[in-house]
């Protein structure tokens, strides 16, 4: 019995969200209508984009198959500080493949896979932002902007802690300063009214 | 020709106004382009929100300044670091650092910027040359208009990384996206979930900040502290008038090159800087000095580059159809401001137009002006902790984004987009056609169900003149390249590994 590795565990995963995302939003789409008098109906785009989607998760998903079916190659050199590696070659065949080969210079780099310690920190981070999002309306900006910024600084970055706290309601007032005074944005306030009396 | 629309266009720009706002954005993409991860993509995204606000000109200015500015920090820092900030600076690490090693930083990144403001002139003059045949697409009906949709949908999904069903999984995510919100045909809402915010569909700028921004935050902040190796001196600044003899040529044919480039599906730039790098070194008298100093290896691919940044965005002026990730972002602000990328904005705000191509001279002459004698002042900012930097980004995109409708709930948007960007790059599924399958999605919609409106439910209105043959065959074309490419790709780098490698050169 095959053990995948974390990669390529998240590539199975996604494939088979997509592929199941896919059909369920080809199906909901398709409720919507396919066609009406004058043409196409509401649910005809839907159904489509659906469609494609789970395609493609079945197409990424035989191709997991197919790989493992094929013996591992060696494995890749480690990445490393780009400072070590070199620049890809430069000679015009070269450029041919660069041209030919995956290059999308819109595109971030390919992220190198966490490990545990990466996962908790991208964790943080993303809860860190949902909860600001949905207790902003209740404990306003300045609160919401200092809690967030000071768990990150003090959870991801490993400040200590009173210089999380400073840094963090210095950034927050001090944003909140140039929103609302130079730009003219207000920004939300506390609906608890201890927090509003204060006028955060 | 446009010359004269040109001139019109920088009367429009040279306005104290519009000089401040092309400064501010050369300024801004700077900062955010000299840290590492953050190309012009993240960079355009990230600063969106600042543009709110402004007339629509003043805004289109601005963010084509930060692109610029963007582009620019990412050669600073090939330079100083020997850290590329995007892709297409990659040629330029090579002789770059090389001559920074020697104390000659200040020359190479001279060199850097006049290349690139030859490249941006030249860039220009090509997009006045073919601005005028925008008229004929003005000519498109809706099903001409929903097939150039479909292919520019089809080359980007064709030319998107190396595994076409990650690419049009991709594309696929963008179209669904797309797809929420009211109907434009019979105003049925779909997948909104009840949810008010939905209804108007899913925020472009709260996805394309989540997708390009935050997912490279959380890409950052995976690996941990990060570590900036220091940079090298400036030194002197003034290259040597031998230097300025050497780079000329080199700039123009990497102008050339660029241009013709940029005029291809993806914008390739680090292919284009390569391509420009190789042609140099096979034409230099000095070709035993590229990779050890050669002007000629700057020059060359910097002007191939921003010749390329201008000739991307012929396509989008004159057809509509963004080619590139950042030239999505552009669409995307332009249609926020209330401005319709194609044709018809030349037919309808041709003023607007001029200025914003004239725009793109006086950015580049900025950056010329500006970025070299400030080149330190760009460099320290890397030396500000980047845990402080990105704290400082997420909380300047978690402003922005909520200043968009005043909505915690854009917030939520930009963290799905986030999250799902983040994934996506560590699967390797590329993030561009997920951007412009949400761009496009909503103008092939419109134009499918206006061809079948007008044929009643006829579908061989698509197949009816000559440009709908022709377009259709491109599409076939493109889809079947784009599956063959990653093969071809493989072939050749198989070939090129079979090749012994000389003992001598193992040695080395």
């Amino acid at each position: 019995m095959h053990t995948l590795n974390a990669p390529v565990a998240l590539e199975w995963a996604v494939a088979a969200a997509a592929t199941a995302g896919g059909l369920a939003i080809a199906i909901v789409g398709a409720s919507y209508g396919l066609a009406n008098s004058s043409g196409v109906g509401a649910g005809f785009f839907p159904t489509v984009a659906g469609t494609l989607m789970a395609l493609a998760g079945i197409l990424w998903i035989l191709q997991l198959l197919a790989a493992r079916r094929t013996p591992a190659l060696a494995p890749p050199a480690a990445a490393g500080d780009f400072t070590e590696s070199l620049p890809p070659h430069h000679d015009s065949e070269s450029a041919l493949v660069s041209l030919l080969d995956d290059d999308n210079s819109d595109e971030p780099d390919v992220a190198e896979f966490p490990d545990r310690q990466g996962w908790i920190r991208v964790g943080i981070i993303a809860a860190s932002i949902l909860l600001a999002a949905l207790f902003l309306p209740l404990l306003g900006y300045t609160v919401v902007m200092t809690l967030q910024l000071g768990t990150i600084l003090y959870f991801v970055s490993k400040r200590k802690l009173w210089i999380s706290v400073v840094v963090a309601a210095g950034a927050a007032f001090a944003s909140r300063l140039v929103f609302e005074v130079w730009l003219g944005t207000a920004l939300p306030t506390a609906s608890l009214d201890f927090l509003a009396g204060l006028g955060l | 020709m446009g010359f004269d629309q040109l001139l019109g266009g920088l009367a429009t720009v040279l306005t104290p106004e519009h000089l401040l706002f092309a400064l501010l954005g050369c300024v801004l993409g700077m900062l955010v382009g000299v840290l590492p991860g953050f190309g012009p993509a993240a960079a355009v995204s990230l600063l969106i929100p600042v543009t709110f606000g402004l007339d629509a000109t003043s805004a289109i200015i601005m963010l084509a300044a930060i692109l610029y500015g963007a582009a620019y920090g990412g050669t600073t820092t090939a330079v100083l670091l020997r850290i590329p900030g995007e892709a297409s600076s990659i040629a330029t690490t090579l002789d770059g650092y090389q001559m920074a090693k020697t104390g000659r930083g200040g020359p190479a990144l001279v060199i850097a910027a006049m290349a690139s403001f030859i490249g941006g002139l030249i860039g220009v003059i090509g997009f006045v040359v073919v601005a005028p045949f925008s008229r004929l697409a003005l000519e498109f009906g809706a099903p001409e208009l929903f097939l150039v949709s479909l292919l520019g949908f089809a080359l980007i999904t064709s030319f998107a990384g190396n595994n076409p069903a990650k690419a049009l999984l991709s594309a696929a995510t963008g179209l669904a996206i797309a797809t929420v919100g009211v109907d434009s045909g019979v105003g049925l809402a779909r997948f909104t979930f009840d949810m008010p915010e939905l209804f108007d569909g899913v925020g472009l700028v709260a996805v394309v900040m989540g997708v390009f921004g935050l997912s490279e935050v959380l890409g950052q902040a995976q690996k941990g502290p990060l570590g900036v190796p220091s940079p090298l001196k400036v030194a002197r600044l003034m290259p040597t008038p031998t230097d300025f003899k050497r780079s000329a040529l080199p700039s123009l044919r990497g102008s050339v090159i660029g241009f013709f480039m940029g005029l291809l599906p993806g914008s390739p730039g680090a292919a284009t800087s390569l391509a420009s790098y190789a042609a140099e070194k096979k034409l230099s008298r000095r070709s035993h000095e590229f990779g050890k100093g050669a002007v000629e290896g700057i020059a060359g691919p910097e002007s191939a580059n921003n010749a390329l940044a201008v000739s991307s965005m012929i396509p989008l002026f004159t057809l509509g159809i963004p080619t590139s990730a950042t030239v999505a972002i552009m669409a995307g602000a332009f249609t926020m401001n209330g401005l319709i990328p194609g044709p018809l904005l030349f037919r309808d705000n041709p003023d607007v137009a001029w200025a914003i191509i004239a725009s793109l001279i006086v950015g580049n002459l900025i950056l010329l002006i500006l970025n070299v004698p400030l080149a330190r002042v760009w460099i320290a900012v890397l030396k500000v902790p980047f845990h402080y930097l990105m704290a400082a980004i997420l909380a300047f995109m978690f402003l922005g984004t909520y200043s968009i409708n005043g909505s915690p709930f854009d917030i939520l948007i930009m963290l799905g987009a986030g999250v799902l960007g983040y994934i996506f790059q560590l699967v390797k599924v590329p993030l561009t056609p997920l951007v412009l399958g949400l761009i496009l999605g909503p103008m092939l919609e419109e134009n499918f169900q206006r061809s079948l409106a007008l044929s009643r439910g006829d579908y061989s209105v698509f197949l009816e003149g000559p440009i709908c043959l022709t377009l259709i065959a491109v599409i076939v074309i493109a889809i079947v390249f784009g599956a063959v490419r990653p093969l071809i790709a493989s072939t050749l780098k198989k070939k090129k590994s079979n090749i012994p490698v000389a003992p001598k050169e193992l040695a080395k």
